[in-house]
């Protein structure tokens, strides 16, 4: 089988073949087998990074298999990269590059050499090259090769490098210094929420710098300017440098992904079987929320609205606004359970006709979260009673607990409470001294074991990679017209902005701008301009409301399940449409430019 | 005047009628912020290029030569009149496939090696990997920076940044060649080399558009130029057409006796009187420099060997026919046909061409064996290697990659 081998010359025709690809010999001794190569610096290096890791884990008591894992990755990434040891090796000896021969080993690469009389072939004389491959279709070899670009000047200016060296350091040591409440549940969330938010935190701001420098350094110091003369159009520039951003975003969300999630594993071993259970059922776990059906009160409200009208002193009142009123009265009621009452209505939870058989013998999750009308301090609590299921083959399951207000509290109940066509039906009874009030929307949630966490992980991942896909395109869209000063701040104010969407829910729900009532909130009389103001608002507040729903961190913490739908939901609305508004107009500005004007 | 080492005199055919940059009108207004013209950098501009031509753009700093060139190249769009390429505009991809282009400045990237620039330059022209491999090769050793392939860009001597420069114009084999100062930070060796380029692309019937304040090399190479001021064109023609004074004559002879010559210079007196000048021809620096320059070299003298001088020797060769004939040789590669096993063949000299001999083979193994153990070789390991492998009586004759480039261009035909 033949190999592929450099030779390299000094300046006595001394000649050494070194073979290219990835070395068995340099997977297996790693830093040895860099310190047998004469380069001490890097092997010392190596070693040193290696001794510093495993120390890391020795301290933290991760099991056994980790630190296999991590000689393995040493291993690996010392095996792929023996080619350039080699060629440093052989060039701080004073050998230079003769050429590449394919060869059956490194005496029969130096032969054929000597045979044709120790001037290479034409053929031999090309270095092999990490360009695009040829499978790559050719109307695509443009835009993975500005992708290879982007990558490579990230690689060069050592961006990688302080990017894995900051996301290393945050996963390490941010579990390390923050407080939790002790429990195995709370470190597990804490680990999961704050190392998640750093790595999305990092990778959304280097993403934005380096989309903004790699698009506006470029033009400002012309390079771009050579590309822009050759064959590619500049959509397909815009789009090259987009996926090569993305690719180091995805690897650099796997490398520090994959340090959480072993580390959070590691923790295993030191827990106790009860709360390891607890933590295994309420945070490592993928669960899907199913909300109570809200029933339909419009007929109520409308026969309720009828009744007020005839009220002398309401029936010069705007009609809107009654209404409105009207309805937060009705769902009030619906969402208040007075002291020592039962609910008048039921909890209908519809959890799909094949739940029942899907969930027996297991446990399912109430989440519930009320409030008080009246403050009661943070230590108060209430005592709740559930009556569970209850059919003509089954009884119902009475059960009581005690829960403080405004945060969310769990309890589980037996799976097999759910009814043959897989609704299941809950009756609260409020045990203690005051009203409570049980939101409709998310007030009470069952939650459904969906997905193992290893793969609700993954695709919690999954939706920072999306997010992180649409900061970059923020950031190439800032770059497309500005500097990269400008297009740096420009892309922070519209991340702001985004975030902010508060005005634009405003002025949707007053139904436009101008002649808004004080009275009512809402405008007297619809104009044009008040109808195309919500429609632009409108549309801009669903899309970033749309955006911003997508919360994986808060759902892997918390045991949510992050379903493939949402994943698919957030790439098309995250990646696709906000990202691909974003990218569309970058890439017109960017065609319609003109490049090289004078300064 | 032609000296030995000045220009070698080309055969080249007369350039076609195929028009292919066409400007009518061009103008060009830069505007400010608020859209008020601030500059009108290039002003009702015509001109034509013709298929085959060296074509010259003259002017001083600030006459509106590079902005023609950009909109030429689509990077500026004109504010009236138009600007046609190959009859397209310059701003379709089709166009630019067909354009290389070596700005005045290096606008490479400084990070990519020599090799990685060709490579990501030819992926842009969407080559296969074997073809711009092969490319890459013949391209580097064109521009003579064997030594540097390594090194990134941003290493390079402004010299070797031209050099990867036109190197990387050349990639995709361009119908038009637009060179802005291609010859800016050269030695003279390297002017020299990048003029004999720029020949022997126009005798392969490439368009060539030069840009230069060199006025000397734009009337050794250019067949027409335009001169530019203030964004006007204010001269245009043949270079015979506009430097041709045909109110004088000029007598060259070998060396005479002073009487013949007082004789002469009296007759000539007699019918114009004392307009008459006589002195002893000079040939220019560059020519002098370079005549110095060849037999220092043919002494074996050294003053340090550079890149530029490797380029000459591989360019140029021994005499203007060699030099032709070899700068033909590396275009004719480049030229070639995506790379294919009958093609792959003809890159060859007949003995590297032919398979490696295994007995051959078997025996040098066995020779270099004690010195480069295998199993370092095979596990991992850089073999060291025995000093200067096989006697030199056991190796072939070394290869003369002249006489293949020869053969080659023997084979495809010369144009």
């Amino acid at each position: 089988m033949k190999r592929r081998y450099e030779i390299y010359t000094d300046g006595v025709q001394n000649r050494i073949a070194v073979p290219t690809g990835f070395s068995m010999l340099a997977f297996l001794l790693g830093p040895v087998w860099i310190l047998l190569q004469r380069l001490w610096v890097e092997g010392i290096a190596v070693l040193t990074a290696e001794a510093l890791l495993a120390s890391v884990l020795y301290v933290n008591r991760v099991p056994w298999p980790f630190h296999v894992g991590l000689g393995l990755g040493f291993g690996l990434a010392v095996g792929f990269y023996a080619r350039h040891l080699r060629e440093r090796s052989a060039e701080r000896r004073g050998f230079e590059y003769t050429c590449t021969v394919d060869a059956r080993d490194g005496a029969t690469a130096l032969a054929m050499l000597v045979q044709v009389g120790g001037v290479p072939l034409p053929e031999w004389r090309a270095r092999h090259l990490a360009g695009v491959p040829d499978f790559a279709p050719k109307n695509l070899r443009a835009i993975f090769s500005v992708a290879i670009l982007t990558l490579k000047a990230a690689i060069h200016y050592r961006f990688v490098l302080v990017l894995l060296f900051l996301l290393i350091g945050a996963v390490f040591v941010l579990p390390g210094i923050i407080k939790h409440d002790g429990t195995a549940t709370g470190f597990s969330q804490i680990l999961l929420a704050y190392t998640l938010t750093a790595i999305t935190g990092l990778l959304g701001f280097s993403s934005l710098w380096l989309a903004c420098g790699t698009l506006a350094r470029d033009i400002e110091d012309m390079s771009l300017f050579l590309v822009m003369v050759k064959p590619i159009p500049r959509w397909q520039i815009w789009l090259g440098k987009w996926l090569g951003i993305m690719v180091l975003n995805v690897a650099m969300v796997a490398i520090s992904g994959t340090i959480v999630f072993g580390l959070l594993h590691a923790r295993a071993r030191q827990l106790q079987p009860a709360p390891l259970a607890k933590r295994r059922n309420e945070i490592l776990v993928a669960r899907e929320p199913v909300g109570a059906e809200i029933p339909n009160i419009d007929p109520e409200v409308e026969k309720e609205f009828e009744q007020r009208r005839r009220d002398p002193a309401l029936s010069q009142m705007d009609p809107l606004f009654v209404k409105k009123q009207v309805r937060a009265q009705l769902e009030g009621r619906l969402q208040a359970v007075p002291a020592g009452q039962f609910r008048p209505l039921p909890y209908i939870f519809n959890l799909g006709p094949d739940a029942r058989e899907r969930f027996k013998d297991q446990s399912l999750f109430v989440r519930i979260r009320f409030f008080t009308p009246e403050y009661v301090g943070m230590d108060a609590s209430f005592d709740h009673g559930w009556e569970i299921g209850g059919s003509k083959q089954r009884p119902a399951i009475r059960m009581v607990n005690n829960f403080g207000p405004d945060v969310p509290s769990e309890f589980a109940i037996p799976g097999d409470q759910i009814e043959p066509d897989g609704r299941l039906v809950l009756r609260y009874a409020n045990l203690g001294a005051l009203t409570v009030v049980v939101p409709l929307q998310d007030g009470i949630q069952v939650l459904c074991p969906e997905a193992p966490f290893a793969v609700n992980f993954a695709r919690g991942l999954g939706v920072i990679v999306c997010w992180l896909g649409l900061l970059t395109a923020v950031g190439l869209f800032s770059a497309s017209f500005l500097s990269f000063p400008v297009a740096s701040f420009v892309s922070l104010a519209i991340l702001v902005v985004g975030l902010s969407s508060g005005t634009l829910k405003q002025v949707v729900e007053q139904g436009g701008i101008i002649g808004v009532s004080s009275e009512s909130g809402t405008i007297v009389e619809p104009s044009l301009f008040n109808r195309a103001s919500v429609v632009v608002y409108g549309s801009a507040y669903w899309v970033l409301n749309q955006v911003s729903s997508f919360s994986p961190v808060d759902a892997l913490a918390t045991g949510r399940s992050i379903t493939w739908l949402d994943l698919a939901r957030a790439g098309f609305v995250v990646v696709g449409i906000a990202g691909g508004a974003l990218g569309a107009a970058g890439m017109v500005i960017l065609t319609r430019r003109e490049i090289a004007l004078p300064t | 005047m032609t000296t030995a080492s000045a220009l070698p005199s080309f055969s080249r055919p007369a350039p076609s009628d195929e028009v292919v940059v066409r400007a009518v009108g061009l103008t060009k207004v830069f505007k400010d912020f608020w859209g008020r013209p601030k500059a009108r950098a290039v002003d009702n501009v015509d001109f034509e290029i013709r298929r085959g031509e060296i074509f010259g753009l003259l002017g001083p700093n600030g006459s509106g030569k590079s902005t023609t060139i950009k909109m030429m190249l689509g990077l500026l769009y004109p504010t009236k009149g138009h600007i046609t390429v190959f009859n397209q505009s310059p701003r379709d991809v089709r166009t630019k496939a067909r354009i290389g282009f070596l700005p005045e400045e290096s606008y490479l990237y400084r990070y990519l090696t020599a090799g990685e620039t060709l490579d990501f330059f030819g992926s842009l022209f969407q080559l296969d990997s074997a073809e711009r491999r092969q490319r890459t090769e013949q391209l580097i050793e064109m521009v003579g920076l064997n030594q540097a392939r390594s090194r990134t860009v941003g290493e390079f001597s402004k010299g070797m940044q031209r050099r990867i420069g036109i190197a990387q114009a050349l990639i995709n084999d361009p119908d038009l060649i637009i060179l802005d100062e291609p010859t800016a930070g050269l030695d003279p060796l390297g002017c020299r080399e990048v003029k004999d380029l720029i020949v022997a692309l126009a005798r392969r019937g490439k368009t060539v558009i030069l840009s230069s304040h060199l006025l000397a090399d734009v009337e050794d190479l250019c067949d027409r130029v335009v001169i530019y001021y203030g964004g006007r064109i204010h001269a245009q023609g043949t270079l015979h057409e506009l430097l041709a004074r045909p109110d004088q004559v000029r007598i060259t002879s070998p060396i005479v006796s002073r009487e013949t010559t007082e004789k002469v210079v009296s007759l000539l007196r007699s019918e114009v009187g004392d307009k008459v000048r006589l002195d002893n021809p000079t040939q220019n620096l560059e020519s002098y420099f370079l005549d110095v320059v060849e037999k220092a070299r043919a002494q074996g003298q050294t003053s340090g060997a550079t890149s530029g001088n490797q380029v000459a020797q591989f360019i140029r060769g021994g005499s203007a026919e060699a030099a032709t004939s070899q700068v033909d040789a590396v275009l004719d590669r480049l030229t070639r046909p995506a790379a294919s096993p009958t093609n792959e063949s003809l890159v060859s000299t007949p003995v590297n061409a032919a398979p490696v001999d295994e007995s051959k083979l078997a025996s040098l193994i066995r020779t270099a064996e004690p010195a480069a153990p295998a199993a370092p070789t095979t596990t991992g390991g850089a073999t060291p290697e025995a000093p200067a492998a096989a006697p030199p009586a056991a190796a072939p004759k070394p290869v003369d990659l002249s006489q293949a480039n020869d053969k080659l261009s023997g084979l495809l035909g010369r144009k």
